[in-house]
């Protein structure tokens, strides 16, 4: 038991600094529903989006421009920037190559 | 008149000069257009080829509509099992015990024929090296904007010479149609699932026929740090189920996003395939019983002979409801899910069709048996519910109960030795060894409850680690004949603990270690069936601790460790 425990002190050293710098997964989610599915939605105002509408190189590319609406305003004026990171990092989780691909229903 | 001749000159001289200096221009211009076009005609020719490859890639992707994924999993088991004393039965002799004053019927051993068993003393069993590979690969095939055909393939053996499980009394060592995948076996590939999911998005719902997604369900995906992978609870089933399954999206009713009212049909034996239907009256001989025993004259006893069926189709109808929530708290996103289910099991079979691969025989060399169910013990309901709840990203923990009430019908498994008692004994069929009834009585309606709990804690996005434990009630049984362990620990009756460590070493790589403490209660976990008492009550006489009369042997503990290689794509 007690080399048990050593062993997973150790392994959380190790796994420590590999940590991704990158947002929340969860909030992301609640983020992405909150702030984007309002008109990203079959039938909104805008195209519907989910992590499967791209890749996770297309997303992570779409996020590098940090713009909205194909380059007519910034990403961080109608969210917080750390709730643009977590909204990246569930849409980048969840992309269409992903090996855990999903929309957003559940 | 200098200055005349100087003018005159210059104006003589200047177009030439003039034209001398456009000349030189235009060919500089000449040799940039020249550069120019170059750099043209090369960037053409690089459309032209990125064109070509682009029709390539489009006629590939066109013709290349499955989109894949999966997972691999290698994975190393080091178990130890335990079995208390049990007497092992042999088979039945005449009792020359017996005397017509000495008769009880609530004990077999004052029959005319007796039990004969051997004592069998505790034992040990170690098997600390095995060594496991399973691949998964998901398929999805767009059909149009509604329609998907959704498939997963399995490969899933024990490493060394393949189709090595031996039968040995548990229900998850037979290949079926519902294990496939499931328990390890060959090293072909099994189609796990396969079904076409329709949605209807008008009548918000979404209709699904086929091999259902019935396998890893909630709150399984907490312990494997995935998606939910099924929609059963993984406490109501773990296997693979055929039929057809009808979901209603109630978010238009003003539910949360992505709640769901399911109802599902599914079939667990056909008895009309194969063999012209023959099972449905007929009467393939399986063994040999007694009946006529009337308590004072042995002589008046019939042998009868023990037939297969008739049988009825099993089926299983379901109610299930899932409610995704997801909300904020402070500064704290939760993600929580309820899942309920109901599940009317009808006409259940006493063993599922299917075979065991390496088939112990006494005297002879294990070889491969089929198995056949015999008949139909009746219906049994079974409700499940599931609270799972994540808070931000690193902490999750789930509460999971199940209940279950079995309705026999009477009748008893032809595997094994029954007696058909008179009237005036009762009149009931009692089996005393082999498969016996549901849930071990062929007459009375029994219960059953289990629970499952679990934490799980990711201080790191790569690191994660958790605890469950499962309890499940001396009759207690769910057809979960694998969930990737080393043998099933949702229907162990008795209590299991598991304790693991999920390392994401790399992107999509984990190492898994972990650790399963099974102790055992009651004989035949894992089986819906059950051989009446001897003498007594159902739970003393099945209880490990007290020396039972059991046809297989079951281990009362099982410790085991494991390591496994897990990448997904």
């Amino acid at each position: 038991m007690h080399k048990a425990l050593k062993t997973i002190a150790v392994l959380a050293a190790i796994a420590l600094p590999l940590a991704a710098e990158g947002g929340s997964d969860t909030k992301g989610k609640y983020f992405f529903k909150k702030s984007c599915k309002t008109c990203h939605v079959a039938g909104g105002t805008a195209q519907e989006v989910t992590p499967l509408s791209k890749t996770q190189a297309q997303w992570k590319a779409y996020f590098a421009t940090g713009k909205h609406k194909k380059g007519a305003e910034k990403l961080e004026s109608l969210v917080k920037p750390e709730q643009v990171k977590d909204i990246q990092a569930f849409l980048t989780n969840h992309a269409s190559d992903s090996p855990q691909p999903m929309t957003c229903g559940g | 008149m200098n200055s005349r001749i100087t003018l005159a000159l210059v104006a003589m001289l200047a177009p030439a000069a003039l034209s001398a200096q456009s000349n030189e221009d235009l060919q500089k211009q000449i040799q940039q257009l020249k550069v120019q076009l170059k750099a043209i005609e090369e960037k053409a020719a690089a459309v032209q080829e990125v064109d070509a490859r682009l029709v390539k890639v489009e006629t590939k992707v066109a013709g290349n509509n499955i989109q894949w994924g999966g997972d691999l999993r290698t994975r190393f088991d080091s178990t130890q099992q335990h079995f208390q004393p049990y007497q092992q039965f042999m088979g039945f002799a005449n009792n020359p015990g017996y005397t017509l004053g000495g008769f009880n019927p609530a004990n077999p051993y004052t029959y005319p024929f007796m039990p004969v068993s051997q004592q069998m003393p505790a034992q040990d069993m170690s098997n600390s090296v095995q060594w496991s590979t399973r691949l998964r690969l998901n398929m999805g095939i767009t059909i149009n904007e509604n329609a998907k055909v959704m498939g997963r393939l399995v490969m899933y053996k024990t490493h060394g010479g393949a189709d090595v499980p031996t039968f040995n009394g548990s229900p998850n060592t037979i290949s079926t149609s519902f294990t496939a995948g499931q328990t390890p076996a060959t090293d072909a590939l099994l189609v796990e699932r396969a079904s076409l999911v329709y949605h209807f998005p008008a009548v918000a719902s979404i209709l699904s026929i086929g091999r259902q997604n019935t396998s890893d369900g909630p709150p399984f995906e907490v312990r494997e740090g995935s998606e939910r992978n099924a929609t059963p609870q993984a406490l109501a089933v773990n296997a693979t189920i055929d039929g057809i399954g009808w979901k209603f999206e109630l978010e238009k009713l003003g539910f949360p996003e992505g709640t769901l009212l399911g109802f599902c049909y599914g079939v667990g034996y056909e008895s009309g395939f194969g063999g012209g239907g023959a099972v449905k009256q007929n009467s393939t001989i399986v063994g040999m019983n007694f009946t006529g025993f009337n308590g004072t004259n042995p002589s008046v006893i019939t042998p009868v002979v023990g037939t297969i069926g008739p049988l009825k189709d099993t089926t299983v109808l379901g109610v299930m409801y899932d409610m995704p929530l997801l909300f904020q708290l402070g500064e704290s996103v939760h993600s929580a899910n309820l899942y309920l289910g109901y599940n009317r099991m009808g006409n259940m079979t006493d063993i599922p069709y299917g075979n065991t691969i390496n088939f112990p025989i006494p005297g002879q060399t294990p070889s491969p048996q089929y198995v056949t169910a015999t008949a139909n013990l009746g219906d049994m309901d079974q409700m499940t519910a599931t609270w799972k709840h994540k808070i931000g990203d690193t902490f999750t923990y789930f509460l999971s109960g199940g209940y279950l009430k079995s309705h026999p019908n009477g009748r008893v498994s032809q595997y094994g030795a029954y007696w058909t008692m008179p009237a005036a004994l009762g009149g009931n069929t009692v089996q005393v060894t082999g498969f016996g009834g549901l849930m071990g009585d062929p007459v009375k309606s029994e219960t059953a409850t289990a629970y499952y709990v679990g934490v799980r804690y990711d201080p790191t996005p790569t690191f994660g680690m958790g605890v469950e434990f499962n309890h499940g009630s001396p009759r207690w049984w769910t057809y979960t004949p694998a969930t990737g362990e080393y043998t099933d620990k949702l229907g162990a009756r008795g209590d299991v603990w598991e304790g693991y460590i999920h390392y994401r070493f790399a992107q999509n790589a984990a190492l898994r270690l972990g650790y399963i403490d099974y102790k055992y209660t009651t004989a035949m976990s894992g089986w819906q069936i059950g051989p009446s008492p001897m003498s007594g009550s159902w739970e003393a006489a099945n209880d490990l601790s007290k020396n039972p009369l059991l046809q297989y042997g079951y281990p009362s503990t099982i410790k085991n460790f494991y390591a496994s290689i897990e990448v997904k794509f």
